[in-house]
């Protein structure tokens, strides 16, 4: 008796397995995020106006946005906000519009609009954004999606009208950061954009450095020097 | 205890009353015995005779595959288990007719025959090492009518005339020929070929263009180029240019792709170095500044020439970080001793040494007293075998013993004859080995008419074999340099 109760528990259980679940769908607000993708990009951007190609008072950051929802066969407003952690005045460093996502699209690119003002000339502003909820968008879910994908329910870009030290300055290859010494390289390879060198490319980017350095210092007769009236040197590697 | 010894008597029964066991058709298939060479873009034929067991089998499908070993999961044999991951079907014929187009390596071939009745396959295959056609032998840089060519003499002796223009009629050469290296390891195959204005890199096994000096270099290498040296480490990573006294560093597709050359190496003011370097475990790569007189050093990866650190142990036989004296020719010794031919006042001549796999790495410096002419050394090879030095004049060979401290004469070319090139057949420390290594001196001259290439092939003792040369060619221009092509190393 002991064993055919416990067989026909086993029968029972096996019977309520085979209910069928629920489809599971999202349901709720529609939200938005930023997002970047691994590997390439990052959750946060460095812009200097003096790098740009472009010298203008005013320039364009785009951040990349996906919906967090269903599609809509209308625009939907989308309001992007300051956070806590911002050193940039709205309207004096920047300006942050409202713009659509556009009908049946799940993909768009924010335009946060970044101001020369003069007294960044010698400093660096953080500017950290959020969305802000509205009727129709919200905050959408934050993490990892997909492979390589990372939502974001805040994007920073610190931005400067002067230089700073990029993200992708390696003291290994380039020693200690100066104004002086970034104008420098921008001298010898043509940009301030050097983020996408490879491990040799960087290598090769000393020699040429020093190689150049000395050439510039032999012909003036006395070293090159920065904006600490250091004499700019790079590794011998 | 019943049943069990029943069950053990049944199971001795001889059952012949349910399986019927009829003999099925098996084929033999007769093919090449021997590894199959075949070059690529030729066509490889291959007619296997069939026999059948039981006559009337079939019909057959039939499948002929070409794989490498590697290209299986485990072993070599492949199987349901092992299966083939990336063959390339050649045909599906009973006999082979097709052109290969693999790139060189060593292959299979496999055969597969299908009989549709039973469904059994029969499977045979063949190795196949499918080579370029410049799989081996030596590059002849010469100048043809006042134009720079290079020649080929293929391992087989046959030889191939001006080779860039015939593989590459659209690429007009900048500049004049100057030197001409091949790139050998795995994973590399290729020539670099330097002018005075450009260096170009071809492939290896076809002769194609793979690119000029600006597809590889950073930044622009310095013009003319001069004095131009070439080689790939040891270890497969760096590899070395140098050109007008300057060395600069890439990276050979081993190491994480490849990576392009460097501008010049950092180092003393107005360095000038001797185009070769030697490599050891002490000192990773040692060049030689004819500038300063003395040996400098890098580190791995690194590019910045650094000075050897003074060497004041009583009784050196020299200090290498101020040597005094200017270097004229190079070459690697046995057990990785390196040899430099010196020259202190453009008269006397030195024989120096050094061991770069140890820190206290002077050798011998002796001055050569009891070597004639060796002022008018025009090359200069050493064997790897023997502590033996040979070097050309006008048109004699000589062979310096270095434990003998004397030197004889080994052949003399009639007179006008004059040498313009002398190397050792010698390995490069990795790739496939060659009996003939350090056997076979190969000099380069012109007779006044034309220029020729001498194989010369060694005693054990290093004396020419029957004191002649055992192979000659001729119909080359005025030849500048010679430079062997190794075969590819597999992968």
């Amino acid at each position: 008796m002991k064993y055919l109760s416990i067989i026909l528990v086993l029968i029972l259980m096996a019977l309520v397995s085979c209910r069928k679940e629920p489809q599971s769908v999202y349901s709720g607000k529609d939200g938005i995020v930023f997002y970047y993708i691994q590997g390439a990009e990052r959750d946060s951007v460095y812009y200097s106006f003096r790098e740009s190609a472009v010298v203008e008072n005013k320039d364009t950051v785009w951040v990349k946005m996906r919906l967090i929802g269903k599609l809509s066969d209308r625009p939907r407003k989308i309001k992007v906000v300051t956070a806590e952690g911002t050193t940039a005045i709205e309207g004096t460093h920047y300006i942050l519009p409202e713009i659509n996502l556009s009908a049946n699209s799940f993909l768009t690119k924010y335009p946060v609009v970044l101001l020369k003002h003069p007294d960044i000339e010698d400093k660096t502003l953080r500017l950290k954004i959020q969305v802000a909820d509205t009727e129709e968008l919200v905050t959408g879910t934050v993490g990892h999606t997909g492979r390589t994908g990372i939502n974001l329910a805040h994007y920073i870009i610190n931005f400067t009208a002067g230089l700073d030290r990029p993200n992708y300055w390696q003291d290994y290859y380039l020693g200690a950061y100066s104004d002086g010494k970034y104008e420098f390289i921008k001298e010898v390879i043509g940009t301030y954009d050097f983020g996408g060198y490879s491990f040799y490319q960087f290598i090769n980017l000393n020699t040429r450095l020093n190689n150049k350095l000395k050439e510039r210092n032999d012909k003036y007769g006395s070293p090159l020097l920065d904006e600490n009236k250091a004499a700019v040197t790079f590794p011998f590697l | 205890m019943a049943v069990l010894s029943c069950t053990g008597l049944l199971a001795c029964k001889k059952d012949n009353k349910y399986n019927n066991y009829t003999p099925t058709n098996e084929l033999t298939v007769v093919g090449p015995t021997a590894e199959i060479l075949i070059e690529q873009q030729k066509v490889l034929t291959i007619n296997p005779q069939i026999t059948e067991s039981i006559q009337g089998g079939g019909p057959y499908t039939y499948k002929w595959e070409i794989y490498r070993s590697i290209d299986l999961i485990s072993s070599v044999e492949i199987s349901k288990v092992n299966p083939i991951t990336t063959a390339t079907l050649l045909s599906t014929e009973k006999n082979l007719n097709k052109v290969i187009t693999t790139k060189p390596g060593n292959y299979f071939v496999h055969y597969t025959i299908t009989d549709t009745k039973t469904g059994l396959n029969t499977e045979v295959r063949y190795p196949v090492l499918v080579t370029g056609k410049y799989y081996e032998g030596w590059w002849v840089l010469e100048e043809r009518a006042g134009k720079t060519a290079l020649s080929f003499l293929r391992k087989d002796d046959q030889l191939f005339n001006n080779l860039i223009a015939v593989e590459n009629p659209d690429l007009t050469l900048n500049g004049k020929g100057v030197a001409v290296y091949t790139a050998l390891h795995k994973g590399l195959e290729e020539v670099n070929f330097f002018t005075d204005q450009e260096i170009y890199r071809f492939s290896a096994n076809d002769f194609s263009l793979l690119g000029k000096s600006a597809d590889f270099f950073d930044a622009p290498i310095s013009t003319p180029i001069s004095q131009a040296y070439y080689k790939v480490s040891a270890e497969n990573g760096p590899q070395f240019i140098i050109s007008s006294g300057f060395a600069h560093m890439g990276w050979s597709p081993s190491s994480l792709g490849g990576g392009p050359y460097s501008d010049r190496f950092t180092g003393p003011d107005n360095y000038s170095l001797f185009p070769f370097f030697a490599q050891g475990a002490s000192y990773y790569a040692l060049f030689y500044d004819n500038y300063g007189k003395r040996f400098l050093s890098t580190a791995y990866q690194r590019k910045n020439l650094s000075l050897i650190p003074k060497n004041t142990s009583p009784g050196i036989t020299f200090d290498m970080s101020a040597v005094g004296k200017t270097m004229l020719f190079a070459d690697r010794g046995p057990r990785n001793e390196y040899f430099y031919l010196m020259t202190e006042d453009g008269t006397d001549r030195y024989l120096c040494s050094v061991f770069p796999d140890k820190r206290e790495g002077n050798g011998i410096m002796d001055k050569l007293t009891n070597a004639p002419e060796i002022d008018k050394t025009v090359a200069m090879a050493t064997s790897e075998v023997n502590r033996h030095l040979y070097y050309a004049t006008t048109n004699k060979i000589y062979r310096y013993d270095v434990e003998a401290k004397s030197a004889k004469l080994l052949y003399t070319f009639p007179a006008g004859t004059a040498v313009k090139d002398l190397k050792m057949l010698k390995g490069q420390g990795w790739g496939v080995p060659d009996l003939m290594f350090n056997t076979r001196l190969v000099v380069a001259t012109h007779n006044g008419t034309e220029g020729e290439i001498y194989y010369f092939d060694l005693e054990l003792i290093g004396d020419i074999k029957n004191n002649t040369f055992s192979k000659k060619f001729g119909g080359f221009g005025h030849i500048k340099q010679i430079s062997y092509r190794y075969p590819n190393v597999e992968i």
